[in-house]
């Protein structure tokens, strides 16, 4: 693949993309598929579905370029929030929430189920494990049952036994704590173009 | 929705946590609000490294991926702007690109210089590819005003490979500039105390690789706290003299600030 492509930032890409240059698309893949992929199974617990959502997302990505905006975020969050909702949308039909539950509780039993485990091969994956390692439990648990459960904050209050103001609360104060020692560590920058 | 009531949702709605009608609200609030648009997306981000679990998607999945680009399923979206013509899509079916197996850094796409892309990008294109590109050509622009920044050189200097450059005066008065290099070329000088030049004049920046001197660029006559540029393939050190606007081919001047670059 050209140095260049290589080289490129993400929203030079994109607007390469724009133009249908399909290897600028392969270089996005390259960098992003994996994450997609990887959050995608997370959520479905299901590495067919998850395919299936990476085909939908980046088959998006090349129809509507457009729709990426960087001044909202960087490419990589564009890519993972479209995986995100469209996996819950997926899993908030019964038949695939009961399935993947069924899934998880034997991942859990095998491999336990916690958020630093899920990054941890890369080059900032320490501190952002240390970072999340900071949050207080009840922080980190709410964001890990919402986001990686893809459960409603109101279904997070009900299986933690706490108000839904206060799940609401404890994800928003977890996030920004979580953006804070990102920041003091230089990891925080991963997001910025 | 009060403003109160939708910053209280933001963290959790940018789980997608929310109930369709709450996402609804918020969305619409969102329309009108910076404040909340700011705070949704460093709540976006961090999810994002969450999410990360720092692995490449399986082998193979890309090709199925790019055999659905070039022949999407009967149900797939319709494309908006209409998709190239039947000549254009032949040619770019002939030659789908490989994904790399590399482990490059995720974060070398995330330095690079904005400002210097959009100067490539506008380039001529036709109908609704003109329309379809400006648009996004325009948004890189937009971004152009805050990159680059501290935070893309504090994660170049974390980024394995990296190289640096201590760039020193050898005469007259002690100025200094650093410089960061990753191993894709994409580099970033900060941290100057370079004093302001006369309207007439600018800094530029050279490269030496071999006995080859190759300029990098000019940094105008004020430099600004953080510099992009792009380093050639094995420089070695790098300089800054300062020159008439506009700069110059080759100088004759002696540099201002010189430095090696260690790995």
């Amino acid at each position: 693949m050209a140095r260049s492509l290589t080289a490129s930032s993400d929203a030079a890409l994109v607007v390469s993309i724009g133009r249908w240059h399909d290897d600028a698309m392969a270089e996005v893949f390259r960098r992003h598929g994996g994450a997609v992929f990887a959050l995608a199974r997370r959520v479905l617990g299901d590495a067919g579905r998850a395919e299936e959502i990476v085909q939908e997302v980046f088959l998006r990505l090349w129809n509507q370029p457009e729709r990426f905006d960087p001044e909202r975020g960087s490419l990589r969050s564009f890519l993972l929030a479209q995986t995100h909702g469209r996996a819950v949308d997926l899993l908030r039909s019964d038949g695939a929430r009961k399935a993947r539950e069924g899934r998880e509780s034997r991942a859990q039993a095998e491999a336990g189920y916690d958020l630093e485990h899920e990054v941890w091969d890369m080059a900032v994956a320490e501190r952002v494990r240390d970072a999340v390692m900071t949050l207080p439990d009840e922080e980190r648990r709410a964001i890990e049952l919402a986001y990686f459960g893809g459960r409603t904050y109101r279904e997070v209050a009900v299986e933690l036994g706490a108000p839904e103001g206060t799940v609401k609360s404890r994800i928003r104060s977890g996030l920004k704590r979580m953006r804070t020692v990102l920041a003091d560590t230089m990891v925080g920058v991963a997001w910025t173009e | 929705m009060r403003h109160e009531d939708a910053a209280d949702l933001l963290g959790v709605y940018a789980l997608d946590a929310v109930e369709p009608d709450e996402a609804a609200a918020i969305e619409a609030h969102l329309e009108t609000c910076p404040r909340c648009r700011a705070e949704l997306r460093n709540h976006r981000e961090v999810v994002g490294v969450l999410a990360y679990a720092g692995q490449e998607a399986p082998e193979g999945m890309w090709d199925r991926v790019a055999a659905r680009i070039h022949d999407p399923a009967p149900d797939d979206e319709p494309v908006d702007p209409p998709r190239p013509l039947p000549l254009l899509a032949a040619r770019r079916r002939s030659r789908l690109p490989q994904v790399g197996r590399s482990r490059l850094p995720q974060v070398m796409g995330l330095v690079a210089a904005a400002a210097v892309i959009v100067v490539a990008l506008l380039g001529v294109e036709v109908g609704h590819l003109r329309t379809r590109t400006n648009h996004l050509s325009g948004q890189v622009a937009a971004m152009a005003p805050t990159a680059p920044t501290m935070t893309a050189v504090r994660l170049a200097l974390a980024t394995p490979g990296a190289r640096m450059v201590a760039l020193k005066s050898q005469a007259g008065p002690r100025v200094s500039l650093d410089a960061v290099i990753l191993p894709s070329g994409a580099g970033y000088l900060y941290d100057t105390d370079l004093a302001p030049l006369s309207p007439e004049q600018t800094y530029q920046l050279w490269g030496v690789v071999g006995n080859q001197v190759i300029s990098y660029g000019v940094l105008g006559a004020t430099p600004s706290p953080v510099m992009a540029f792009r380093a050639s393939s094995g420089v070695q050190a790098l300089a800054v003299t300062a020159e008439v606007a506009g700069g110059v081919v080759s100088s004759t001047q002696k540099p201002v600030v010189s430095g090696s670059v260690v790995s």
